[in-house]
């Protein structure tokens, strides 16, 4: 940084500059070090895991003899091992079917572990495997959500919400639109697979574990109370580098229990790295979700009601945070509309798929497909143009709180919806739109209003339970996060986060906003993200998820940052005999206020705090360090079925032109306008790659992405192969622009970003299709050549 | 995706390699670009005895043409064919479908031809291209018409002690053209559906025409018409 930066960060900060991310040297230089290259520890062995290649079948008998006679193996953990030696995990609401991390009677989806075989390496562990007898028989599999729904045994969770008073709303309707929608399950496909490196220590009786998590969050407590230890004897600790997880790294807390549970037994450390086929059947998927809506419509288009039915299909267990995927967006639960009578069905349903949860846009997706849908469904039956219904019913004053107990602190969602309509020439789209279909092109536009929540309260899941249940237990809210700020002797600054960043650039956007509270270039600030959850300043509410970076993990590193900054300031003041309130810390040292010549070095500073205690001004504590906490405000627990869901809401419109090879089923995307209001951006270049990279996440799930099963319970998209993530060079040009209303509750007004174009994208591109093909139905998801191509003829 | 054990020669000569094939038959897998054997190995779908590599065999990584046929030495990978000046229309049409930049590299025309994916882009435009394939053992040459090289997804008329030693593509004949194209969900995937086609003209009328279809079966077919209009050109699969 020469001195051009340093002119920029004297006159309007680091913050809100797109500075370049610090991360890429390591990872462009290939030094990343990711989970399956640390080596924590010596002697470790190598873990295979079998697994049930039946979607649900009794398992009879398992015998591992054959297995544990190979040359190398070490030993076999078996799933009535897992039974016997450890506690079901636990989740939010009660379920029918325990959930172990290996199964031992019966096996409930394809990929489900049953032994771990742990040996001197992988291929003597894999070849032992095969060694492995189990006698299976296959018992029938449950597949379809809505059949689940009508037996007691798979359905988990059955709510209704009313609010206002939907049975007028619809009774006044003009109009009254129906549709089912459905959202497939679909996936990250982080380039990096699960990794875990356990060590049981039989003196101290304590795990600890190297996985590459994106917690600890509350899986940390799930996981030490299925193991049966005490908070304090599971370390979990998560390295620098990882390889991207998109929420999907979440379920990798199952593989702790089970590796653990292996070096417990087997009295080695055991490391575990899921190959692409494991991750592909058995890591975690999206929840699958089938929702029933009707939107009641006056004539002129307002909407007056709503009523949704949903069924969500978390897989074979209730993983935890699930069943969250449902209440995620409830604060959120009528979007962007103003629409105050609405009614909510919110089942939970088990079948033989993989469990399902954290995936980028949580339950937004879901939420935004039928309501959007539906929206489309009704501006084609009023014949208004589907902006223009959409204005008509969007939000406008703020804050404003939601039938269902959200908060939208601040926006101007009309100003957003005008900026993407001039963005994407809407009126000469519609025009172009007329001339195509007049020569028998099959063209359509598509529109999707999205509310973007962010840092969520973690209350919100309690909603799965009554309110008399929920009176009863421990209230649950709020989102807090921790951070530590250190100088050391010499002056050099070092932040320590617990928000194990997976590629978002948290260390670049935490050196901007401690430089400008110290005075100092980012350059000079090392940002520590390794996790260590006997080290970390961490909550239950710690991780990376829900946006949260922004609000709450940069809220706590600047209060942490600002404590420091205070204590500088009295030292500096003591040194400088002047007050600690004219005291200014700006290009490396400490000066008295409109005294150019007076400056105290932060290094020489740093020298006093640590070699002379002594000369500190009485009351000073010595050492130059702090550790902070902060919770987003206004997140309260939930009281009559109303919560504020997530403490910021952001704001996306999303305008799809789409073009339809009716001969071939290709949906050709011509123009993708995306207009945001995510608050004040802490750094533009990293939230456009959030928008670029959400936006591709939505594209795979509405056009090519969802994990299959056969009737059968045979999972479809086993390889690569199948399972089709869209490349770089099958993603469309996304045209892109920002408003920023500050957030009124964040500490640097911004609004979390990482999720709302995996939320709108897949409304707008179903709607553009739906639009191109003149369909009053609602279309099945992913809009694979093959299904286009059959509606089209 | 660990292979299970195997044992691994390596041919150091086109004799060493028939010798091995012909002691080993059906129990060894040869191993040229390896970007079909290598994941199949571990997926552990496929689990020979003996992986052969015939990488270091030389003599089998030329391109000749003549006026009859351009005929490519097996070990010529996908990416150098393409890269060749004075491709035939159809071939270098149906290169970029072939995979991916980075496995173009590294996979072989021969092994493409050998390993007989049924919605493979090289064995259709072989087949309608009407080339061969020449295979050697230790009983001898001989050379297979891409007509009668399979018989079956992944499944080829060669017998276990034979390896493909080059393919011969036809030259483009007076008034002929050649094209292939491809439908695929993402660039660089197994086709939903692919064609290629060879068309002669003469005096203003087609006199030739045959078309092949991928993807449409369970392995590449091919038909021909020509010469009278009110026939179809093609035969549907």
């Amino acid at each position: 940084m020469g001195s051009d930066a340093d002119e920029m960060s004297a006159t309007q900060g680091w913050v809100g500059q797109a500075l370049p991310r610090f991360e890429d040297q390591a990872l462009l230089r290939g030094r990343g070090r990711f989970m399956d290259d640390i080596d924590p520890v010596p002697g470790v062995q190598h873990a295979a895991v079998l697994r049930s290649p039946h979607a649900h079948a009794q398992i009879r008998r398992l015998d591992a003899a054959g297995a544990e006679a190979i040359d190398g193996v070490v030993g076999v953990l078996t799933g009535e091992d897992v039974v016997s030696m450890s506690k079901p995990f636990a989740a939010a609401c009660p379920s029918p079917i325990p959930y172990y991390c290996a199964a031992a009677e019966v096996t409930r989806y394809v990929g489900e572990p049953v032994a771990v075989v742990v040996a001197a390496d992988r291929y003597a562990a894999e070849d032992a495997l095969e060694r492995i007898e189990v006698d299976y028989e296959p018992l029938a599999p449950g597949l379809d959500p809505r059949a689940a729904a009508e037996r007691h045994d798979s359905l988990v969770s059955d709510r209704q919400f009313t609010y206002g008073d939907p049975d007028t709303a619809f009774e006044r309707a003009a109009l009254t639109v129906s549709g089912r929608f459905a959202f497939p399950a679909w996936t990250g496909l982080p380039i990096e697979t699960y990794g875990v490196v356990a060590d049981w220590d039989p003196g101290d009786k304590r795990l600890t574990a190297w996985a590459n998590f994106q917690g600890p969050f509350t899986l940390h407590s799930v996981t030490a109370a299925a193991l049966g230890l005490p908070g304090s004897r599971l370390r979990l600790i998560t390295p620098e580098h990882s390889g991207g997880s998109f929420g999907i790294k979440s379920g990798v807390f199952v593989y702790v229990a089970l590796m653990g549970l292996a070096s417990l037994k087997l009295g080695v450390p055991v490391r575990w790295t899921e190959d692409r086929l494991e991750h592909l059947a058995a890591s975690q998927t999206s929840t699958g979700r089938v929702t029933e809506i009707d939107g009641a419509f006056t004539a002129d288009g307002e909407l007056l009601g709503m009523r949704i039915d949903a069924i969500d299909d978390v897989g074979a267990y209730v993983r935890a945070p699930e069943p969250a995927s449902m209440y995620r967006m409830h604060g959120a639960l009528t979007g962007a509309y103003r629409v105050r009578d609405v009614a909510l069905r919110a089942r939970v349903v088990l079948t033989n798929r993989c469990p399902s949860a954290l995936n980028r846009g949580f339950g937004g997706p879901q939420h935004y497909l039928p309501i959007e849908g539906m929206m489309a469904l009704a501006a084609r039956r009023l014949d208004i143009d589907p902006l223009d219904l959409a204005q008509r019913n969007l939000v406008s004053g703020f804050p404003y709180r939601t039938p269902s107990g959200g908060l939208y602190s601040s926006g101007d969602y009309i100003g957003c919806l005008q900026q993407a309509r001039k963005v994407a020439r809407y009126e000469d789209r519609r025009r172009e739109r007329e001339q195509a279909r007049a020569n028998g092109r099959r063209y359509g536009i598509g529109v999707a209003c999205v509310v973007e929540p962010s840092i969520s309260n973690m209350g919100y899941v309690t909603l799965v339970e009554d309110e008399e249940t929920r009176r009863r237990s421990l209230p649950k809210s709020g989102n807090a996060e921790g951070a530590t700020v250190t100088i050391n002797p010499m002056g050099g600054v070092s932040v320590q986060v617990a928000t194990t960043p997976q590629g978002q650039g948290h260390a670049t956007v935490i050196a901007q906003v401690v430089a400008d509270t110290l005075g100092l270039d980012p350059v000079d600030i090392q940002v520590v993200s390794q996790t260590d959850t006997a080290t970390s300043a961490w909550t239950i509410a710690s991780g990376n998820y829900s946006s949260r970076f922004s609000g709450v993990g940069v809220g706590a590193v600047l209060r942490a940052a600002e404590e420091v900054a205070a204590k500088l300031s009295q030292i500096a003041a003591h040194v400088l005999e002047s007050s600690p309130d004219d005291i200014e810390l700006a290009h490396g040292s400490a000066q008295v206020r409109g005294d150019a010549q007076s400056g105290v070095s932060l290094r020489r500073l740093a020298g006093m705090a640590h070699w002379n205690p002594e000369g500190l001004p009485a009351g000073l504590d010595p050492g130059l360090a702090s550790t902070s906490y902060y919770a987003a405000p206004e997140l309260d627990p939930a009281q009559d079925d109303q919560i504020s869901a997530s403490a910021e809401n952001g704001f996306v419109v999303d305008i799809a032109t789409v073009e339809v090879d009716a001969a071939t089923g290709k949906v050709t995307v011509l123009d993708y306008v995306s207009v945001h209001d995510a608050g004040r951006l802490l750094n533009p270049l990293l939230a456009e790659g959030q928008i670029v990279g959400g936006f591709a996440h939505g594209f795979g799930a509405v056009m090519q992405e969802a994990v299959a099963y056969d009737s059968g319970g045979e999972l479809l998209t086993d390889t690569l192969k199948d399972y089709l993530c869209p490349t770089a060079s099958d993603i469309p040009p996304l045209r892109s622009e920002h408003r920023e209303t500050p957030s009124t509750l964040t500490p640097l007004g911004a609004k979390g970003l990482g999720e709302g174009t995996t939320m709108s994208v897949p409304s707008a591109i179903h709607n553009a299709v739906l639009d191109a093909l003149d369909r009053d139905e609602p279309l099945a998801l992913p809009l694979t050549p093959a299904r286009v191509w059959e509606l089209s003829r | 995706v660990k292979p299970p054990r195997f044992h691994y020669e390596r041919a150091e000569s086109l004799e060493h390699a028939l010798d091995v094939l012909a002691e080993h038959r059906e129990r060894a897998s040869v191993l040229a670009g390896g970007q079909s054997l290598i994941p199949l190995l571990n997926m552990r779908r496929l689990r020979p005895d003996v992986v052969l590599d015939v990488t270091r065999v030389g003599g089998l990584d030329g391109v000749t043409a003549d006026a009859e046929a351009m005929c490519v030495g097996a070990l010529v990978t996908q990416q150098a064919l393409g890269e060749r000046d004075a491709l035939d229309d159809a071939v270098r049409e149906c290169l970029p479908y072939t995979g991916h930049y980075a496995t173009r590299h590294r996979g072989t025309i021969g092994g493409s031809i050998a390993h007989g994916e049924p919605r493979g882009e090289l064995p259709l435009t072989l087949l309608t291209l009407r080339g061969s394939a020449r295979v050697r053992s230790r009983r001898g040459e001989r050379e297979i018409p891409a007509d009668e090289l399979y018989t079956g997804p992944y499944r080829t008329s060669l017998d276990a002690d034979e390896l493909v030693v080059s393919t011969h593509w036809p030259t483009r004949g007076a008034g002929e053209g050649r094209a292939f194209t491809e439908l695929a969900q993402r660039h660089g995937d197994f086709t939903l559906a692919s064609a290629a086609c060879t068309v002669t003209v003469s005096d203003g009328r087609i006199v030739a025409a045959r078309v092949g279809v991928g993807g449409a079966g369970a392995r590449c077919r091919c038909g021909r018409g020509g010469g009278r209009r009110d026939q179809p050109g093609h035969r549907g699969v």
